[in-house]
């Protein structure tokens, strides 16, 4: 089988990720962060050291910020219904998966006012709208660093420092580049950033951060006992208990950190040019074949992008490309809004994603695959 | 005879026991007894009394939170440091 759906989750994992999941499965599936115990405690340790490596690899001032979540959705769920309330202003891109779009149209339905930025294929383009629109007046900006569908890099860096001179909260969705797109949030701007632990960070599926970096204060999306100030009836005001309400994943956090060092032991820059120069060499192999139509957009790319083969549905030659074992992800991929901005809304594209553990043969095996379909279906 | 440093959540008793440690003090994380915790559950560092100034002086140093600092002996705890 050859994976290359790696935008949805990463298929293989370091061995450390492994081990540390069994091991914590065997030996922490006890009551972690309530209780007194040696097994107890020392799970706790585990954690701990995690949010310090986490918190370390993203540049953040405190690990007290690093906040374990179920995947990104939730975490976008916490910062997006916890920054805002009724009277203020979302600034989002037109780029959004549903993770953002959804709960800003929810927001919007409780009186959330929500303003769309152009994410365009020019990044000075992009950075205008996202100025003309700080200049209406915004509580908060959420843009997701890497489309899922077409792999563009969004200028994060240059729309956040703009926020943050404006008092704007700055939230980023990271699911596409944690892990493969080096990343500070001090240096960056990034008050509150989402990310899946399950993707390039390499940790089990169940598992996302919420990275809290400085003071932003946000109400609490669940409510529930903590380990800590139980006679509170509020949930406690300090990180990350806010936010970890009921039993946590022991094992995806202490797992997640394993992918994490792992991922810090090769480098992101590596990471990055390894996929990025994987999906390049698709993209021009999959643009000489006749009827085949490879969707480029933005000035900068990541390891991910989309095709169709012109006379089959997506789903068709997803279906096709299984056949001969190689795994890719056809539809809208939960990001109508994005498929609407580049004009693929009406009939969605096959998405390529490839990541750290693929290799060329493979990438060689898909070229071949594509050009046999899109031979037989013309 | 020994010293409890009372913190407000499992993450700040780690990061207080990682400082410590790195000190060269011996640290140990435990639950915190009911009679400091007045808000219910809890965890809290334990250190040998000789070293508690020492430990002390390192928080704020480093500018680490936490609620209180006791010494506890028989089951009585005296605080001297908040």
């Amino acid at each position: 089988m050859i994976y290359f759906d790696c935008a949805a989750s990463s298929l293989k994992k370091p061995p450390s990720v492994y081990d540390a999941y069994l091991d914590a499965m065997r030996r922490f599936s006890c009551g972690v962060g309530r209780s007194g115990y040696g097994a107890a405690v020392r799970a706790g340790e585990l954690i701990y050291a995690a949010r310090e490596d986490i918190a370390d690899f993203f540049g953040m001032q405190s690990a007290s910020g690093v906040i374990f979540t179920q995947n990104a959705t939730h975490a976008i769920n916490i910062a997006l219904k916890g920054a805002l309330s009724a009277g203020d202003r979302l600034v989002i891109s037109d780029m959004e998966h549903n993770a953002v779009y959804r709960s800003a149209l929810w927001l919007g339905s409780r009186g959330v006012s929500v303003d769309f930025s152009h994410a365009a294929h020019s990044d000075d383009e992009t950075c205008e709208s996202f100025a003309a629109a700080f200049e209406r007046g915004a509580r908060a900006v959420c843009v997701t660093h890497v489309s899922n569908v077409f792999g563009n890099v969004l200028p994060i860096r240059r729309i956040f420092r703009e926020a943050r001179r404006r008092g704007i909260i700055t939230i980023l969705d990271a699911s596409q580049s944690a892990g493969s797109i080096r990343i500070n949030m001090t240096d960056d701007f990034i008050d509150i950033l989402c990310c899946p632990g399950h993707k390039g960070l390499m940790g089990p599926q169940g598992t996302g951060l919420l990275l809290i970096n400085g003071d932003v204060t946000l109400s609490p999306l669940i409510h529930g006992g903590t380990g800590g100030a139980s006679r509170d009836e509020d949930m406690p005001e300090y990180l990350p208990d806010r936010f970890e309400a009921g039993t946590g994943h022991t094992a995806g956090a202490i797992a997640l950190g394993e992918g994490v060092r792992f991922i810090k032991s090769i480098g992101c820059e590596a990471i990055f040019d390894h996929e990025k120069s994987l999906a390049a060499l698709m993209k021009r192999g999959l643009s000489k074949i006749g009827g085949v139509t490879v969707y480029e957009y933005g000035e900068n790319t990541a390891g991910l992008f989309s095709f169709n083969i012109d006379a089959l549905d997506c789903e068709q030659t997803a279906a096709r490309l299984w056949e001969h074992g190689i795994c890719v992800r056809s539809g809208l991929h939960c990001a109508p809004l994005a498929h609407k901005t580049v004009g693929t809304l009406e009939r969605g594209t096959v998405r390529v994603s490839a990541g750290a553990f693929n290799k060329k043969s493979e990438a060689d095996a898909l070229l071949r695959a594509v050009r046999d379909i899109a031979r037989g279906s013309a | 005879m020994y010293i409890l440093i009372h913190t407000t959540s499992q993450t700040e008793a780690n990061r207080v026991k990682r400082l410590l440690s790195s000190g060269g003090i011996y640290a140990s994380i435990q639950k915190t007894p009911f009679f400091i915790s007045r808000t219910g559950c809890g965890y809290c560092v334990r250190v040998p009394a000789r070293d508690g100034e020492r430990a002390i002086a390192a928080l704020r140093e480093r500018r680490v939170p936490y609620k209180a600092v006791y010494e506890v002996s028989g089951g009585e705890a005296r605080r001297i440091s908040s």
